[in-house]
């Protein structure tokens, strides 16, 4: 038979990294997560372990306080900034917007070493403020990504609703929670994802700003992966993979009734 | 990161066209001409930063060979490495003592056969060489006994723990006990290594302090010999049962209230910018931080052991399963070589085990003043400053056996400029290693008499050091109690948190319902 090229053949390549890259380490982990580190059989010991030291929950939740805490802060700061640079007014040739993201092209652990020199030469370094300085990083690094889908969903937004909606008799605040929001929503739903999910895995930023005070969960797993406990870092990971899920589907939900989806994830 | 790669092109080329056009000369001075290895390959894995890598280029062309070298971050990484690799992928790695002791109980390594380690043996300190055969592994020889860590390992550098201050905040009275951790005199001051086997250290020997008291005031009082005295501190330090862990990890959530932080490597920088004004350090990591404050941020800092008791510890060259064993012994003899073993200590900055004449006078020379020895050659270069007759004289031009009366080639001191006049007495390491006749003194400068003492304590100092051996089988329970320590913290706000966050979320829902079910209503009449 001649081998003949077809179309499809050009997914190859996606389709080998799809498989090494992600459901091959996928199933690892499943392995890893149910099988016992001493004798290696299939055992649920890792859950158990798990629930049964109130400590690990705690890390947990410290970390979903955090990504939590963060999404919040962000979208507070973020949405009004958005808001502005959509206005072509202030923003004309989107240099504005530019500046905002730059940050972005230098690497994360670079700005979180100056990160860190700054705080502690103000004096909110995470030797005394471990938590205020993990917040600054988090935010620090995580505002561009809710920057920008906020920003790309108002430029799409018609500004002459919120006219049409000073003409019905609503006032600032009745055009804002009416008008707003609602149409900004998909921007707000992509904006709120791409931060919490990021954050509660992060773990770089919280131990180089807290100076290690802070234990979110990915170095709580990082922890028991480098003393080589691979399987109840694994179970681990199997949990944190599930809460990201969850979260996924939650805004699924949210979403489900826009059609446009401006949304990375 | 483009420029540097170009540069560095430019210069390997440069030198390597230097080095091909004077190679016919080195050929002549190879102190070790060996073409049995030729066309072979080592591989070696060792920590980073940890050799002097112009040493493995002259080692692969003295040799013929090729050289992989590759590095590891700690000893749990280059475990995990070994365990995932394929039998013989290494032919010599790098652990710190108890790491060896892991490997040797899990089949890993291959017993040393000692007597190809012909200038290891002859150069390495002693009294050094011979601790690490006082540390056991769980593996028996035929005639019953256990084999130790000297017929695995083929000591390379080694160094004590204590703690490197800033002499201006912090008093040297209390840096002398590891209680200066829970000092809250200086809350938020120090910083402890991230480290689950230093920091347990730190946790044993404050929570057994009075034990160890006791056993030092009976030392003092020569009711016990120094060796007994060890004793103790060897077995309160090896105490690793369900309780001292439970004890420990009281000890450590106390102290970690009080310290500014933890540290992976920031913490020999951080000493320096003044972020922090204690850290738990490795003796060799304290060097470089005192080094490098002085020449860099005019800042004079310290080490100290405090006198509880401390770690001493070793890192050691092991063969793994599979390894090429000629050509390792053949890299670890190079290595041992007493210019090399020099070469290689000035650019690391810890101790090594070789103590040859080499190391002792470039020791001599970086800290202090010689006692002057015929034999020895004083570099102008090195301003090295001998004593001589109750005064000391700088070498103003290479000599050698010159007196130093002599005048081209010294200038005396004038005594303002003079090192201490009471000498440091280094024969435990160098006993017997020097020329005939050459005493292993030095007369250490004002300020650098501590980083002296830091780069070879005294035997008071080793006395009251102990090594620790692997947690073995306990070990699984010091990682879930050190990862309670670290996530150790007030959980009642991040739970109220929580809580309101949750509640927040669902008071929306249910009144989005109700508010639905109304616009329903209406929209219906």
């Amino acid at each position: 038979m001649r081998f003949r090229f077809q179309r499809k053949y050009l997914a190859i390549p996606y389709l080998v990294f799809f498989l090494l890259f992600i459901i091959v380490p996928v199933f690892l982990i499943i392995y890893y997560a149910f099988t016992d580190r001493a004798t290696g059989l299939p055992s649920i010991s890792n859950l158990v372990n798990f629930f049964s030291d109130r400590t690990n929950v705690d890390v947990l939740v410290i970390s979903l306080v955090f990504a939590m805490a963060t999404t919040l802060i962000c979208l507070l700061i973020g949405y009004p900034i958005a808001y502005i640079l959509a206005d072509k007014k202030y923003n004309k040739n989107a240099v504005i917007v530019t500046l905002f993201i730059m940050p972005m092209w230098i690497n994360f652990i670079i700005r979180t070493g100056a990160t860190r020199d700054l705080l502690t030469w103000i004096g909110l370094g995470g030797g005394t403020h471990p938590v205020f300085a993990t917040l600054v990083g988090l935010v620090y690094n995580y505002l561009p990504f809710t920057i920008l889908p906020l920003y790309s969903t108002m430029l799409k937004m018609d500004r002459s609703l919120i006219d049409a909606s000073y003409d019905l008799g609503a006032n600032p605040f009745q055009t804002f929670t009416k008008v707003i929001i609602p149409l900004t929503k998909p921007g707000i739903i992509s904006a709120c994802t791409m931060v919490f999910m990021p954050t509660i895995s992060s773990y770089v930023i919280s131990d180089l700003l807290s100076e290690y005070n802070i234990v979110l969960f990915g170095s709580y797993i990082d922890l028991y992966f480098n003393q080589s406990n691979w399987n109840f870092g694994s179970f681990m990971a199997l949990i944190m993979l599930l809460l990201v899920g969850l979260s996924v589907l939650l805004t699924r939900k949210f979403d489900k009734s826009e059609d446009v989806r401006t949304s990375l994830w | 990161m483009k420029l540097p790669i170009i540069l560095a092109l430019i210069i390997t080329s440069s030198s390597l066209a230097s080095s091909l056009s004077v190679s016919s000369e080195i050929n002549h001075q190879k102190r070790y001409v060996n073409d049995q290895f030729q066309g072979q390959t080592l591989t070696v894995y060792n920590s980073s930063d940890y050799i002097d890598e112009e040493l493995i280029s002259a080692f692969e062309e003295e040799y013929g060979v090729k050289v992989n070298y590759y590095t590891f971050d700690t000893n749990e990484t280059m475990y995990n490495q070994l365990t995932l690799q394929k039998e013989g992928t290494y032919d010599l790695v790098c652990p710190s003592e108890y790491m060896i002791q892991r490997l040797v109980s899990e089949d890993l390594i291959i017993p040393i056969d000692r007597s190809k380690l012909d200038v290891y043996n002859t150069y390495a300190a002693q009294n050094i060489k011979n601790k690490l055969d006082e540390m056991y592994t769980t593996r028996v020889k035929d005639d019953g006994t256990y084999y130790t860590l000297g017929d695995y390992a083929a000591g390379y550098m080694w160094g004590t723990m204590g703690i490197v201050y800033d002499p201006e905040y912090v008093s040297r009275e209390d840096v002398k006990t590891w209680d200066v951790f829970w000092n809250p005199e200086y809350y938020k001051m120090a910083s402890i290594k991230n480290s689950m086997r230093d920091t347990y250290v730190v946790g044993i020997l404050h929570a057994y302090r009075d034990e160890l008291n006791e056993g030092k005031a009976k030392f003092e009082a020569g009711e016990i010999t120094g060796d007994e005295y060890n004793d103790i501190v060897q077995e309160i330090f090896n105490r690793h049962g369900e309780e001292d862990i439970a004890l420990v990890k009281q000890e450590l959530i106390s102290m970690k209230e009080n310290i500014y932080g933890f540290e992976v490597d920031s913490g020999k920088n951080d000493i320096i910018t003044g972020k922090i004004k204690m850290n738990l350090a490795w003796s060799g990591d304290a060097v470089y931080s005192i080094d490098t404050a002085a020449e860099e941020a005019d800042k004079y800092l310290e080490y100290a052991v405090p006198e509880e008791g401390s770690n001493i510890w070793y890192d050691a060259w092991c063969l793994p399963k599979g390894a090429n064993e000629d050509l390792a012994y053949a890299f670890i003899n190079y290595l041992s070589d007493p210019e090399n073993a020099a070469i290689n200590m000035n650019y690391i900055g810890y101790t090594s085990f070789i103590a040859s004449e080499s190391v002792f006078d470039q020791v001599v020379s970086w800290y202090g003043a010689h006692e002057y020895f015929e034999g020895t050659t004083y570099y102008s270069e090195n301003e090295d400053v001998v004593h001589y007759n109750d005064s000391f004289y700088l070498c103003i031009n290479d000599s050698t056996g010159n007196l130093p009366t002599d005048e081209e080639y010294f200038e005396e001191l004038s005594e303002e400029d003079w090192p201490l006049t009471e000498p440091v007495d280094l024969s435990y390491y160098f006993e017997g290693n020097l020329q005939e006749g050459k005493q292993p003194i030095a007369y250490p400068y004002e300020d650098s008499a501590n980083q002296l003492e830091a780069q070879y304590p005294t035997q008071e100092i080793i006395n009251r050091c102990a090594f620790m051996n692997d947690f073995g089988e306990d070990n699984g329970d010091v990682v879930i109690m050190w990862s309670q320590v670290k996530a150790s913290t007030n959980m009642i706000p991040y739970y109220v948190i929580l809580g309101v966050g949750f509640f927040i979320v669902i008071a929306y829902f249910v009144i989005k319902l109700i508010i639905d079910k109304r616009e329903k209503k209406y929209y219906q009449q």
